[in-house]
């Protein structure tokens, strides 16, 4: 066993002065588990996040969904407990847990008093080393997964979002829904997800964070005395999706006769999380479509135009390269896709101004600490660190970094990251193309 | 106070003496919890109007309220508020509910004074210039326009106006659409008249300051506003007894059918009140919940449920949300339903069961100190809906010393099978020819 944890003390530096001292000990086992672990003795609480680097990207074809059913069927039985035993066990210490899948990862989380801390870890360990994924659980699960995706269909946002991805990403993973599709979701097996979950639930690929009312040195013994004994795998991450950005804007229309309102989705390539020009990036996407009172988006469609209640734009953040993504929901669809069009092609011409810039500096440097103030967020973002691989010292890096990056920096991010008049759309109300300002543009069936 | 309790408080600091509280002379209620493990605060303000202070024609008053508060001061224009505050790092939002309407910034401490000046500005300094109103009357009518073309939304919002046949609780918070077209900039005005002043208000201040720099700050920017006690009309009563059942059925462009049913339940001024939490618990909270088994596992009928007591103060519904597999099955689910109802009147429910709901309990409220954000909430909803912060611990106490014959009674007596609302939710009925 180690003597002594490594640790990382992390200053969160605000614009003016070091705000709070924030200590992470990142360590990992032999077979490649990493461990983190930052105790705060606030409140008696403990918070788990267990996290796989598979996520949805590395689903096999035809198969969407698996990783999202093998994260819920990680609750819902093991090689000792049945899935009603896991959560008697579970809600009669008032632990608060679920499990779950992105793109980029699954994940499992706890949320426990100190004094369970052994009952939480033994529970922990057996379901991500020993799930049994038994029949009529998975056949419950994929039933209710199947059932959950049908609402969502049932929402228009979903609807444009979903035909976006599709035709953005078509042939990428990323073209269907995140939990899988009505088409791909019947064909998992259970098989499938046993096989998922040894493919890509091992220690080599997974890593832990422990946040709270904790000894860190005892956490590590707990994990190392649960998990030293798992043995490693080689690990296989899948191709970026391949795009065809379209000359000119591709259009598809889905009449809702009976919607008072019209949804608008467009969007184009982004940007992967290890870009170089990332930093820069979302500030531009700040200032272009973030906040709906003051970016500019939102002041000339909601604010001075009374256009609509939510409009903005945004880039996934993915490891793989996502999407630009801009939405509005609107009566006035014309007006609104006139004012978005136009805010785009401005800041991809003419950039933005040295103002506009500070600002957009100082709320992501000021907003920054807020985001570290409470458990859930501590366990948050100490887990985007490490799926991203920015690495422990980006809490110092990245405040120093959005501070240093200059107006001709984000202005370059505009010009390379936005293709005006480029843009795979989606649109679906009660309107017709005729009342569309889209004169040149290619409609799809 | 209860074993677990006592427990709870012995290994966690007792919130109370966390907690300080002073009023100005003018009526401002204030709250302050420390908590210094970061430098960051959550500075809240909250006024006593919401949907439940609107009359027939006028609602989503409040709501249209909030969004012009955002807009011009005597010395902020529109804009401001959140180039001020973005520009600081800080987090910022106003929303309305039935009781209240809340404003708050999650803000730097050493940015905290920047929260003050512009709340304090909105408390008394308001300016609601025509145009600016056109324009953000077309906002909130877009908002509206959201929920109408979400089919749940559109249940919701017709069951709860067949649940309430008398009570604010029919309305909803952001005003039917009809009242929603017809707001005018002089109903805002007068409104903000009415409500907004620091004997209406309550504030709340979590995070790291020290009590000498909260109310020094407090009174500097607060202290000289003019405060007006306001009556608000106690509607507790009003809402007629149900006899039988109400049904509603909605047929919408949905693939999934939607089942809601509910009760009513007592409000804050019965003895039992606090009960009804328990026994949404026992019913719906978890996999091993009575209903979870009897239609997910067991008859396999539905693909989820949910249980939830509904009341925040006055008299409200115990809803049972249900996502039937098909149409067909509906009938025979709502049997199931009240045939378990029925069994909790007639058979105690198990130590297990109960205690199950209380060790929950009393780890949400240890959880919810985590962000001192929530924490603000609990503090500001609990002063304004009860009377008194200290409620929401006195309310854990109770849930502690919650009995199985008390589960018992509260469904004897509240929990009647034969008086229900009911609403459903189905796909549009095809045509034929």
């Amino acid at each position: 066993m180690k003597s002594a944890l490594s640790a990382v003390t992390i200053a969160l530096i605000t614009t003016i002065n070091v705000l709070f001292a924030l200590t992470i000990h990142r360590d990992s086992l032999t077979n490649g588990l990493v461990i983190l672990i930052c105790e705060d003795q606030r409140l008696p609480m403990v918070d788990i996040s267990f996290n796989c680097r598979s996520g949805a990207v590395c689903e096999p074809e035809g198969k969407a969904g698996v990783a999202s059913l093998c994260a819920d069927m990680l609750l819902r039985g093991t090689r000792n407990l049945s899935a009603d035993s896991l959560a008697n066990i579970l809600d009669f210490i008032g632990a608060q847990y679920f499990s779950g899948a992105d793109f980029d990862r699954s994940y499992l989380y706890l949320r426990i008093l100190p004094k369970d801390l052994t009952t939480g870890f033994d529970i922990l360990t057996e379901v991500i080393r020993q799930p049994s994924f038994p029949e009529d659980e998975f056949t419950r699960a994929r039933e209710q997964l199947l059932f959950s995706l049908r609402r969502s269909y049932d929402y228009p946002s979903f609807v444009v979002s979903a035909e976006f991805d599709r035709i953005l990403f078509k042939g990428h993973r990323y073209a269907l829904p995140l939990r899988g599709d009505t088409s791909t979701i019947p064909e998992i097996s259970r098989e499938d997800l046993i096989t998922f979950h040894k493919n890509h639930f091992v220690p080599n690929n997974c890593f832990i964070v422990v946040v709270g009312a904790v000894n860190p040195t005892d956490v590590y013994s707990i994990i190392k005395e649960k998990f030293a004994d798992w043995q490693p795998a080689p690990i296989n991450l899948p191709p970026p999706p391949d795009f065809n950005l379209p000359e000119k804007t591709r259009v598809k229309l889905i009449p809702r006769p009976d919607m008072n309102q019209t949804y608008v989705y467009f969007g184009h390539p982004g940007i992967a999380a290890s870009a170089e020009d990332l930093i820069p990036t979302r500030l531009m996407s700040y200032i272009l479509g973030g906040p709906p009172l003051s970016s500019r988006m939102g002041l000339a469609v909601r604010e001075y135009g009374g256009l609509a209640y939510d409009v903005r734009c945004w880039f996934d953040r993915r490891i793989l390269t996502g999407a630009f993504r801009a939405t509005v929901q609107t009566a006035k669809p014309h007006e609104a896709i006139e004012k978005m069009f136009t805010e785009i092609r401005k800041i991809y011409q003419s950039g933005v101004k040295p103002k506009e810039l500070l600002a957009a500096q100082n709320y992501f440097t000021g907003s920054f600490p807020l985001s570290y103030s409470s458990n859930r967020g501590k366990v948050d973002r100490i887990a985007e660190l490490e799926i991203y691989r920015f690495g422990t010292d980006w809490l110092e890096i990245f405040p120093k970094n959005v501070r240093s990056t200059t107006l001709e920096q984000v202005n370059e991010s505009a010009r390379k990251r936005l293709f005006p008049d480029r843009y795979i759309m989606v649109i679906m109300g009660n309107v017709a193309q005729e009342q569309l300002p889209l004169p040149d543009v290619e409609w799809l069936e | 106070m209860s074993p677990l309790l006592v427990f709870l408080f012995a290994i966690s600091e007792p919130i109370e003496s966390r907690i300080y509280e002073f009023q100005l002379k003018n009526g401002l209620h204030v709250m302050h919890y420390v908590d210094t493990s970061a430098p960051v605060v959550s500075f809240n303000v909250y006024y006593r109007v919401g949907s439940y202070d609107e009359q027939p024609g006028h609602t989503g008053i409040s709501h249209m309220l909030e969004h012009m508060s955002f807009k011009h001061t005597d010395i902020y224009k529109p804009g401001d508020f959140d180039r001020i505050l973005d520009s600081v790092g800080a987090i910022n939002n106003g929303f309305t509910s039935t009781y209240y309407t809340g404003y708050y910034e999650n803000i730097a401490r050493d940015h905290w004074e920047v929260a003050l000046k512009l709340e304090a500005a909105r408390m008394a300094k308001c300016i609601f210039l025509d145009s600016e109103f056109v324009t953000e009357h077309q906002v909130v009518a877009e908002e509206r326009r959201l929920g109408d073309n979400r089919p749940t939304s559109i249940l919701w919002e017709q069951f709860e106006a067949t649940a309430f046949l008398a009570h604010p609780h029919r309305n909803p918070t952001i005003g039917w659409s009809d009242d929603v077209a017809n707001f005018t900039v002089a109903k805002v005005r007068e409104w903000y008249r009415r409500y907004y002043n620091p004997a209406n208000a309550v504030i709340v201040v979590a995070g790291a300051l020290q009590p000498e720099e909260v109310k020094a700050k407090i009174e500097k920017y607060f202290g000289r506003l003019k405060g007006v006690p306001v009556y608000r009309t106690d509607y507790y009563n009003i809402e007629p007894s149900l006899i039988g059942e109400r049904r509603i059925t909605l047929h919408k462009r949905v693939s999934v059918p939607s089942l809601l049913i509910g009760f009513p339940t007592p409000g804050i001024r019965d003895s039992l009140y606090f009960v009804g939490d328990v026994v949404a618990a026992i019913l719906g909270a978890g996999r091993n919940s009575r209903l979870y088994k009897t239609l997910v596992t067991d008859s396999g009928l539905a693909t989820a449920v949910s249980v939830w007591n509904s009341m925040e103060r006055d008299p409200g519904v115990m809803i049972i949300s249900v996502t039937p597999k098909s149409e067909s099955l509906i009938p025979r689910i709502e049997n199931l339903i009240y045939a378990e109802l029925k069994r909790m009147t007639k058979e105690p429910a198990t130590e297990r069961e109960l205690t199950r709901v209380k060790n929950q309990a009393l780890a949400n409220y240890i959880f919810a100190r985590d962000d001192i954000s929530d924490i603000a909430w609990l503090l500001a909803t609990s002063q304004i809906t009860t009377g008194s912060w200290r409620h929401f611990i006195q309310q854990m106490d109770m849930v502690e010393k919650t009995t199985v014959d008390q589960v018992q009674g509260f469904c004897q007596r509240y929990i009647n099978p034969e008086r229900r609302v009911v609403g459903i939710l189905l796909p549009e009925k095809k045509e034929t020819k």
